[in-house]
């Protein structure tokens, strides 16, 4: 790339400022070719690389004197990002989403504490069915040892025969009670301990983050 | 250099470099005795000049040289009013600095 091309390439670059600063760095740029003389010409080219640098920094330029948008390094202006986010903007873009999430979130929402709350329900239940269930039991073998009692005079071996069942299923049946009425007095805290737990989860990850 | 130059000591040194030519100077000679204290690029310079120009620390006229227009660049009132400050500041800022890296080395 000769001047001509570099001086060419940077007008190009530069057709999107006022026509004044253009006409501005154009012709400094040219001053500076003319009075390195040209001999200088190939190593000046050479140092100023690409002429999209040279337009960026132009452009930078243009922008609103402020310390903390650049610095000045070895390798010529390096533009910091500016910060882009306010507080109004921030508080805007927050009412924004939560009036376009809105008919979405608070539906989703409900239908995931539903299910939640089912599944929940469905856990105690199987429980207290067990509860019932053995309770079922014994009451049944109370009520067939009742009957057995009823029929032994008639009936003398059925009615033995009935009573045997009888306290068998109400001796099952206590036995299942005593074994899920434990199970429950050790399940359902347990359960209850969980559920608590990990709804305090999220807030002690925060207290946890906050001293860390 | 470790040290980056930030926009207001970039300032001051420019402001310095024209200051020193009482008739004034032009970009290319600028830029040359900037760069024999700090390194900055052939691009760097034009932008800052640019800027001292509109806030009417240095004011411009061309003249004739070989033939065609060369411009030139002279410190304004407001540019040494401003270099004055620049100066003060440094030597408050240079001289705190100076006074932590000697005192770190009698530690």
């Amino acid at each position: 790339m000769n001047r001509m091309e570099f001086m060419a390439e940077l007008e190009s670059l530069l057709q999107d400022i006022p026509a004044e600063e253009r006409i501005e760095a154009i012709r400094y740029y040219n001053n500076y070719f003319d009075d390195a003389g040209p001999e200088m010409e190939r190593q000046i080219l050479w140092e100023l690389g690409d002429p999209s640098r040279a337009a960026a920094e132009v452009k930078a330029g243009l922008g609103e004197r402020n310390e903390a948008s650049g610095e000045y390094r070895e390798t010529g202006y390096a533009a910091k990002e500016p910060p882009r986010t306010s507080r109004i903007l921030k508080v805007v873009l927050i009412i924004l989403i939560v009036l376009v999430g809105a008919p979405i979130v608070f539906p989703v929402g409900a239908a995931v504490l539903g299910v939640i709350f089912g599944a929940l329900a469905v856990v105690f239940m199987i429980f207290l069915a067990f509860v019932i269930a053995a309770f079922a039991f014994a009451a049944a073998g109370v009520a067939v040892f009742c009957v057995g009692v009823i029929n032994v005079v008639p009936e003398f071996a059925a009615g033995l025969t009935l009573m045997g069942i009888g306290m068998i299923l109400t001796v099952l049946g206590v036995i299942g009670l005593v074994a899920s009425v434990k199970l429950c007095v050790v399940a359902i805290p347990g359960i209850i301990r969980g559920i608590v737990w990990i709804c305090r989860k999220p807030f002690h990850g925060r207290e946890a983050v906050a001293q860390g | 250099m470790v040290f980056n130059t930030g926009a207001a000591l970039l300032d001051a040194i420019v402001l310095a470099v024209v200051s020193r030519e009482n008739g004034g100077t032009y970009g290319y000679k600028i830029t040359q005795d900037v760069r024999k204290a700090i390194n900055v690029s052939e691009s760097t310079l034009y932008p800052v000049l640019r800027r001292l120009q509109k806030d009417d620390c240095l004011e411009v006229y061309d003249m004739q040289c070989d033939g065609r227009n060369r411009r030139y660049y002279k410190v304004t009132a407001k540019g040494m009013a401003q270099l004055n400050l620049y100066r003060e500041e440094w030597i408050r800022y240079s001289g705190r600095i100076s006074q932590l890296f000697e005192g770190g080395a009698t530690a």
